[in-house]
Formats: C-alpha cells, sequence, structure tokens
C-alpha cells in the first residue's frame, strides 16, 4: 500500500499517475511530499518523470483518476543549452516545383488592400 | 530579397508576424497522454513541449510565427484557434546554411519554378533571442492551432516581437500555400519532378 502522509500528497500523486496510465490499472506513482524543495519537473513530461522520492505500484483505476490542470503542476522549460538549440537537422532540400497559373494567384495580392508585395523578387 | 527583415512593429496581429507563448505544444502520438475525470472517458490530452524551439531574449518564452490568414486574425468569429508554428535557429555552421537561408525564395530552373525545403521559411531572429544566431527558420511541418481564436489572438498579439515586410508576406503566404496545398502541376513529366517532395 502506498504512504498516505496526508492530503497533499494524493492531491499531487493522482494527478501525475493519471497522467502517466490513461486507462488505469497497475501504473507507477511517483510520491511527491508537497513543499519538498528538491521535486522538479521538467518539460514535456510524460511517462519518464524525474522527481525526487520514491516510486511505487499501485492499482489506480480509472474512475479514480483525478484530472490534471494546470494548476496541479507547471511544466517548466528544459534548461537548454545554447548547443541544443543549434543542433538542428532540416533533412535535404527536396525540391518542389510550383506551377505559373498557380503563382500567379499570389502576385501582387494583399489581403488588406495596403501596399502590394511582389514576388519577383524571389525570381530573379 | 534574402530573408525577411524588419519592419516597424504594428499592435495588429498579421500572418508571418513572430510573438512568444510559454511552450509549444507537440502531440507526441508515442508519449501524449490521455487524461479522465471521475467515472468519465478521457477529455484531456497532456502533450509534451516540442524542444529546441528558440526562446526569446531574456525569456524562456518560445519563438512562433503566426500562420493563420490576415483576415481570420482580423475577425476570428466562427474559427476555433490561431495556426502557429515554431521557430528554430538555423546556425552559421549549418551543411546547408545559405541554401535553407535563401529557401523562402522561389528558384527557377529549365523545368520552372521551385521551393527548396518546402516546410521552412527563413526568418532574421539575430534581436529576437539570446541564442548566437542571426537567422532561424519557420517549420510549417510543427504548425498547431491555439484557442480560443479570438484570447489567442490577443495574447499573441501583446507578445509580438518581430513583423516582416510586405515583400517577405508574400513569400511567406506563398510558401506556405505550396506546403499546404501542394499545387499539381499538369503534365505528367512536371509531376514526376515533384514525386520526391509530394
Amino acid at each position: 500500500m502506498p504512504p498516505t502522509n496526508g492530503r497533499s500528497q494524493a492531491l499531487v500523486a493522482f494527478p501525475l499517475a493519471a497522467g502517466l496510465a490513461s486507462g488505469g490499472g497497475l501504473v507507477p506513482v511517483h510520491e511527491i511530499i508537497a513543499g519538498d524543495s528538491n521535486v522538479t519537473l521538467r518539460a514535456g513530461i510524460t511517462k519518464n518523470i524525474e522527481i525526487s522520492v520514491r516510486t511505487y505500484s499501485m492499482d489506480l483505476p480509472m474512475k479514480s483518476v483525478i484530472p490534471l490542470t494546470t494548476s496541479t503542476f507547471i511544466p517548466q522549460p528544459s534548461a537548454a543549452t545554447e548547443e541544443d538549440f543549434l543542433d538542428v537537422d532540416f533533412g535535404e532540400p527536396e525540391p518542389f516545383f510550383v506551377p505559373s497559373s498557380w503563382l500567379s494567384e499570389f502576385r501582387g495580392y494583399d489581403p488588406r488592400g495596403g501596399e502590394k508585395g511582389t514576388i519577383e523578387g524571389g525570381l530573379e | 530579397m534574402a530573408d525577411a527583415a524588419l519592419t516597424s512593429i504594428s499592435t495588429d496581429l498579421r500572418q508571418g508576424d513572430i510573438c512568444q507563448i510559454d511552450l509549444f505544444p507537440h502531440w507526441n502520438i508515442d508519449t501524449s497522454s490521455f487524461v479522465a475525470g471521475m467515472g468519465q472517458k478521457p477529455t484531456h490530452v497532456q502533450m509534451p513541449a516540442l524542444p529546441k524551439v528558440l526562446t526569446g531574449t531574456g525569456t524562456t518564452k518560445r519563438l512562433v510565427s503566426i500562420c493563420s490568414y490576415d483576415c481570420d486574425l482580423e475577425n476570428p468569429r466562427d474559427r476555433k484557434g490561431i495556426l502557429i508554428a515554431p521557430v528554430f535557429a538555423l546556425p552559421k555552421t549549418h551543411n546547408r546554411y545559405e541554401m535553407v537561408r535563401t529557401s523562402g525564395e522561389l528558384r527557377q530552373s529549365e523545368d520552372g519554378a521551385y521551393f527548396d525545403y518546402l516546410q521552412l521559411f527563413p526568418v532574421r531572429v539575430q534581436d529576437l533571442t539570446d541564442v548566437d544566431v542571426e537567422m532561424g527558420v519557420v517549420d510549417f511541418s510543427a504548425m498547431v492551432s491555439i484557442g480560443k481564436a479570438f484570447d489567442a489572438a490577443k495574447i499573441l498579439s501583446a507578445q509580438k516581437v518581430f513583423e516582416i515586410d510586405d515583400e517577405s508576406r508574400v513569400l511567406f503566404r506563398t510558401k506556405l500555400s505550396a506546403f499546404v496545398g501542394r499545387p499539381a502541376l499538369r503534365s505528367a513529366a512536371a509531376e514526376g519532378r515533384n514525386s520526391e517532395a509530394a
């Protein structure tokens, strides 16, 4: 049986479990002690939540799942480094040809009727 | 035109504008979970944030580009949301830097006009991020809708940091339309040229 140290713990643990197992059943529950300064949540929280204390399994029927709300916890952006941002892969250029008749529909068109742009600038 | 140029920033929200949002959602079908209420079927989707989306200057907010058309932004009445796409860095060290940097323009060949990197549109981000890059790219392939439309437009307008000029806006709209619509060439031979990208 999971420890029951008070209401605050249950309120946190159950929504996390809900995010882990939409169908209920035997799921890992990550116990968080409210107010614990070691508790950290990272962006992209999915099935690999990294939090401080202990993990156990419990049978969590669907009807026990409590909605996950933004007020329960707010994922914090991960501490991406400069190298993370610069490590990009755009794949191959894969040229895509467009028909001239289709292009002409966009030439000089401005939906707000303001100063007209031109596509010729890109056709040098 | 080499890349989207900075113009004066108006408070109006327009297609191609660069704005900031807290995180960019990515519905990863393998890892996103569904969440249910007491005794109910799942009603919510828990989505991770898309990694590597550029952060704004002095903030952890992420740079996004407005993809909805101007008329939908001006009058979102029956729209469910506003279309946005993430902005990624284009480092000078990238092995195809120049090709990606100029990929907003149509190129010409004997076979006709074509786009490279149909899913990307380059924008100048030098003054918009603390990351050491001059250029970034909007990635249409990660486009999402955020709502509700009226509220989202209001929030995005308040977080607008960049506005492309009219010439760039035409190129942006043209490339976005080509990415989404895949306009067909008329001859079979011409169709064959697009077989890879389509």
